[in-house]
């Protein structure tokens, strides 16, 4: 019950707030009324750390009277994680909206943003398989109508539609797993599912996160840019995410293991160079996606699931913490930094228990390639967080204080996520790794640095892009799989050509007959008993 | 007064009288469609077989009309497919007030819909084969306005159904000797052939399925529709009649097999054919023939659960065909629409196209939407005795997908701005219709089980 009233407040906020600004023509109240709504549910999640067996069941939803008919929605230790950094990011766009008001006054975005997070919430604590394909398919068509609604992105309506097909297909290994359990003699929830059927799990997540198979939709990231673009941008990776904690440490068999891993480690390790070469945060956001989602994919195929969900936060609070960072100030880089230290994966840093999974030895070279990716990433994190951005003169005196407060409060979250998330967060990790990274950070970054490849001066960075642009081209030419797309259309135009001529056949003058020739040499099948 | 006279008698009267009044199209269909749900909602009221008061006038409705030899008999349990068939009566009509169907389509349905009850309840069956050829025969000048030429879908159309009358009479004739020979396998072989063979005219089973998508190119999509709902849930509701009847035929161990066989081959040959068409009639022809096979892979399962799955993915189907062809006819009328007419349509007309993407993915499985509980609880029950088949039916119902998707691509592409440029009423009735599926599909308990009532007529199938 707790869970609707969660997620129905969010709901009638969003609407409240859409109703004040027609009514009362106020901005300013409706902007007040959606801060108190999302604090209020940022302090509910947070109190539910504390409260176990909150849930909601629905049961015998549908005929069927087994297991996989009812509908759970639970908060436990992967699910509360999730949806407390949901709801901190909501209340983070929020705050920082304050900076956005003057330029683009648009509730209907803070609306959205509310509708957002309150599906995306309940996908992650979507705890039954039924829940998760119901849940899934409600934040696909909600960004499916978000995205063909907004104006700009009708260019890109081929890769929208890309993005919802893959997504879909995620979805349907969802209902194959749940199918192959069947025929296992074993019906599956997500606490208890027989390993063989993981390996569907694993393939959703891989297919709805873009990295199995490596496929990004989205190069050219969607201009709604902050507020509801990054609501939108994180809460739909979330719900990928959010599942791979769940999976049993044998997902892939061993022989199948190392191509999943290559597959991720090489989606991780390009959407780093990606993202440290990338033009702004903005530009970069589809790569960092895909880069931690990478990366928390071969944690779980390394047997390591329990370390997944902590990349998945990263991705949201720390990648939240930049992608709002729009104005920009000396002293208001602490809190990025603040964002970074906790992505480093020093000892008791909130990424420390997900370096468990980076590294697993016996050592090979995947692991190196992540250890790079890692090492880029928080370089890219660096690149962008120290470059130049609005400036805070001309804003509001309380502007001035609210937008420092919202990434405050992101930057907070991902800690106290760290700190108390679940039992084992604040842990000591991986420590050497992380050693490992933050020297070949300071070293890239110092370099960088020296050679004046990271500047806050833009047209002195001008020349790093001059360098990566060719190699970028080629890779994204590649990982876009607009290739691939050629390919299909040639043989889908093939087997269509194939599909006409027998469909003229028997809609055609001897269409009947040909009708009568298929059904004698159908029975004739059927009595020969070569039946499947 | 006889059951049959009020769910047959007055129907047909009713017809008669509409006939008259066709060119008030407006009134007829209101007062039929009307006239549909007092019928229906007196098939959920009205005791069969039992004594009705009714003004301080003491009615029994009896169970048994004779007339010319036949007997057309309805139980206290027919009440089910009775209320079914009403209301699909009642929600075609409604629907009917916003396309442009012709003057005929409303008393001809009407007689189309009484002749089907009718196929249902005589006795001995075999002359329900006359009725539903009765039926047959009534819905041509309803699916051809006057003057038009017949295409090759409609003479593909009677071909096909009149070649299943001879083929069930014989089935007839033969099942009463096999009643009286039950040990003669050649005779009890003889009649599933011939039965089979009428049922796969009668539901377009493949090979003989080719006037589906023919027939709804070259007609209204609405008018289609209702042809292509009714008389296939009429015939899987005979079909189950005739299992319940003949306990030979209920043992018939083969039968499952080749029902499962031809079920998954109409799923995968409509979904691979879907997947690649490029007008939009006949994606849904082709949608139309997938949920037969699927209902088809229902009855193999040769189980009560099999049953309950077969009669609750009627409301799935009929919700979701019944919008579709709605939007269809709100969009086309009888013109082809191919994907490239529809490119931009989600811009220029963003309710129709969502209304048809909708109800396209509904019928394909999307989650959320009408049919998915009921398609996934059926892939459930298969996957454990058919494993194989539960795949490759898993892959064929994908084609559904791929042309929803392509829809999608085609009608979202557009440089345009929205506009909502359509007219309010039509709007108002696929916005309804949509939030039905929606309905359905999220609460799906509560309609599904109510319908397992429709078992209640075929005690041997319990």
């Amino acid at each position: 019950m707790l869970i609707i009233v969660l997620i129905g407040f969010l709901l009638l906020a969003g609407a409240a707030i859409l109703i004040i600004y027609r009514t009362r023509g106020g901005m300013g109240v409706a902007w007040l009324v959606a801060v108190v709504s999302a604090f209020l549910v940022w302090v509910a999640v947070l109190v539910l750390r504390w409260q176990s067996g909150v849930s909601l069941n629905l049961q015998d939803w549908r005929p069927g009277g087994e297991e996989f008919s009812t509908l759970i929605f639970q908060f436990d230790s992967i699910s509360w994680p999730y949806a407390f950094a949901l709801v901190s990011l909501l209340l983070g766009v929020l705050l920082t909206a304050s900076t956005r008001i003057q330029q683009l006054p648009n509730p209907w975005a803070w609306t959205g943003s509310m509708g957002v997070t309150a599906a995306g919430i309940a996908t992650v604590l979507a705890a039954t398989p039924m829940a998760v394909i119901l849940s899934w398919t409600l934040v696909d068509l909600i960004e499916l109508g978000v995205l063909l609604g907004s104006r700009v992105q009708r260019l890109l309506t081929q890769r929208v539609v890309l993005s919802f097909s893959a997504r879909l297909a995620g979805t349907l290994a969802v209902v194959g797993a749940v199918l192959y359990s069947d025929y296992l003699g074993k019906p599956m929830t997500l606490s208890k599912f027989d390993e063989r059927a993981g390996i569907f799990l694993l393939l959703a997540a891989g297919l709805r996160l873009g990295v199995l198979p490596l496929h990004l939709p989205f190069v050219e990231e969607p201009p709604m840019r902050r507020g509801l673009g990054t609501v939108l941008r994180l809460v739909v990776p979330a719900s990928g995410l959010v599942i791979l904690g769940r999976l049993p440490p044998a997902v892939v068999s061993p022989q199948l293991a190392p191509y999943f891993l290559m597959f991720s480690s090489l989606a991780a390790l390009y959407g780093a160079v990606m993202w440290l070469t990338a033009k702004d945060e903005l530009a970069g956001r589809p790569y960092w996606l895909i880069s931690l989602a990478g990366i928390a994919v071969a944690c779980a195929v390394r047997g390591r699931p329990t370390a997944a969900p902590i990349w998945g936060i990263a991705t949201i609070l720390a990648g939240g913490v930049l992608f709002l960072y729009s104005v920009r100030q000396a002293r208001l880089f602490l809190i990025p930094a603040m964002a970074l230290l906790g992505l480093s994966g020093l000892p008791f840093t909130p990424l420390a228990s997900g370096l468990k999974g980076l590294v697993v030895l016996p050592f090979n070279a995947l692991d190196v390639v992540l250890i790079v990716a890692f090492s880029l990433l928080l370089t890219g994190f660096t690149r962008h967080a120290i470059s130049e951005g609005a400036s805070v003169e001309g804003l509001d005196r309380w502007v001035q204080v609210v937008y420092p407060l919202g990434l405050f409060w992101l930057a907070l979250s991902f800690w106290l996520i760290g700190l108390f998330g679940w039992q084992g967060s604040l842990t000591i990790g991986n420590w050497w790794v992380s050693l490992i990274c933050i020297t070949l950070t300071v070293g890239l970054v110092f370099l960088m640095r020296y050679g004046k490849l990271v500047s806050a001066d833009q047209e002195r960075a001008e020349w790093l892009f001059l360098l990566f642009k060719p190699v970028g081209r080629v890779l994204a030419a590649v990982f876009r799989l607009d290739w691939l797309y050629v390919l299909i259309a040639f043989v889908f135009r093939l087997v269509q050509g194939v599909v006409r001529f027998l469909t003229v056949l028997l809609e055609g003058e001897g269409g009947v007959l040909w009708a009568l020739l298929i059904l004698t040499l159908l029975i004739s099948i059927f009595y020969s008993g070569s039946l499947p | 007064m006889s059951a049959a006279l009020l769910w047959i008698g007055i129907p047909l009267v009713a017809a008669v009288v509409f006939w008259f009044l066709r060119n008030q199209k407006l009134l007829c269909i209101l007062a039929i469609g009307a006239l549909n749900l007092l019928l229906a909602l007196l098939a959920w009221k009205l005791p069969i077989g039992g004594v009705i008061n009714f003004l301080g006038l003491s009615i029994e409705l009896k169970e048994t009309w004779i007339i010319l030899g036949r007997s057309f008999v309805f139980e206290a349990g027919d009440r089910s497919f009775l209320m079914l068939i009403f209301v699909m009566g009642a929600f075609w009509y409604i629907g009917a007030v916003v396309v442009k169907v012709g003057r005929t389509f409303a008393p001809l349905g009407l007689a189309v819909i009484a002749f089907l009850v009718a196929a249902l309840s005589v006795q001995p069956f075999l002359y329900a084969a006359l009725f539903i050829e009765a039926a047959v025969l009534f819905s041509i000048p309803m699916l051809i306005p006057p003057g038009q030429v017949p295409g090759k879908g409609i003479l593909r159309y009677v071909i096909f159904q009149t070649l299943a009358m001879p083929f069930i009479m014989f089935a007839g004739w033969v099942a009463t000797i096999v009643e009286a020979n039950p040990t003669d396998q050649r005779l009890l072989l003889q009649a599933v052939l011939f039965m089979a063979l009428g049922f796969a005219f009668w539901l377009a089973i493949f090979p003989f399925y080719s006037w589906v998508p023919l027939l709804t190119s070259e007609v209204n999509p609405y008018v289609a529709g209702f042809v292509l709902n009714f008389f296939p849930t009429i015939v899987f509701l005979l079909s189950l009649d005739f299992l319940n009847t003949f306990a030979w035929l209920r043992d018939f161990s083969l039968l499952y097999v080749a029902l499962r066989l031809i079920g998954a081959i109409m799923v995968i040959i409509g979904g691979i054919w879907v997947a690649f068409e490029r007008e939009l009639a006949r994606m849904y022809g082709y949608a139309v023939l997938m949920e037969n096979g699927f209902s088809l892979l229902a009855l193999s399962l040769h189980s009560r659960v099999g049953l309950e799955i077969f009669t609750t993915l009627f409301v799935g189907r009929l919700l979701s065909l019944a919008v579709w062809g709605l939007a269809l006819a709100n969009l086309s009328g009888q013109e082809r629409v191919t994907l490239e007419d529809v490119e931009g349509l989600l811009h220029s007309k963003p309710v129709t196209a969502g209304v048809i993407l909708a109800s396209c993915l509904s019928v394909a499985g999307l989650p959320l939407l009408a049919v998915f509980p009921m398609r996934l609880f059926l892939l459930e029950q298969l996957v454990k005795v058919a494993p194989v088949t539960a795949f490759w039916v898993f892959i064929g119902g994908g084609g559904l997908f791929v042309a929803g998707l392509r829809l999608l691509n085609s009608m979202a592409r557009s440089e345009q701005d929205y506009q909502f440029a359509e007219k309010v009423i039509p709007v108002v009735f696929m916005v309804l219709g949509t939030l039905a599926i929606i309905i359905v599909g999220i609460f799906p308990g509560w309609l599904t089980r109510n319908l397992v009532g429709l078992l209640d007529a075929f005690e041997r199938l319990q």
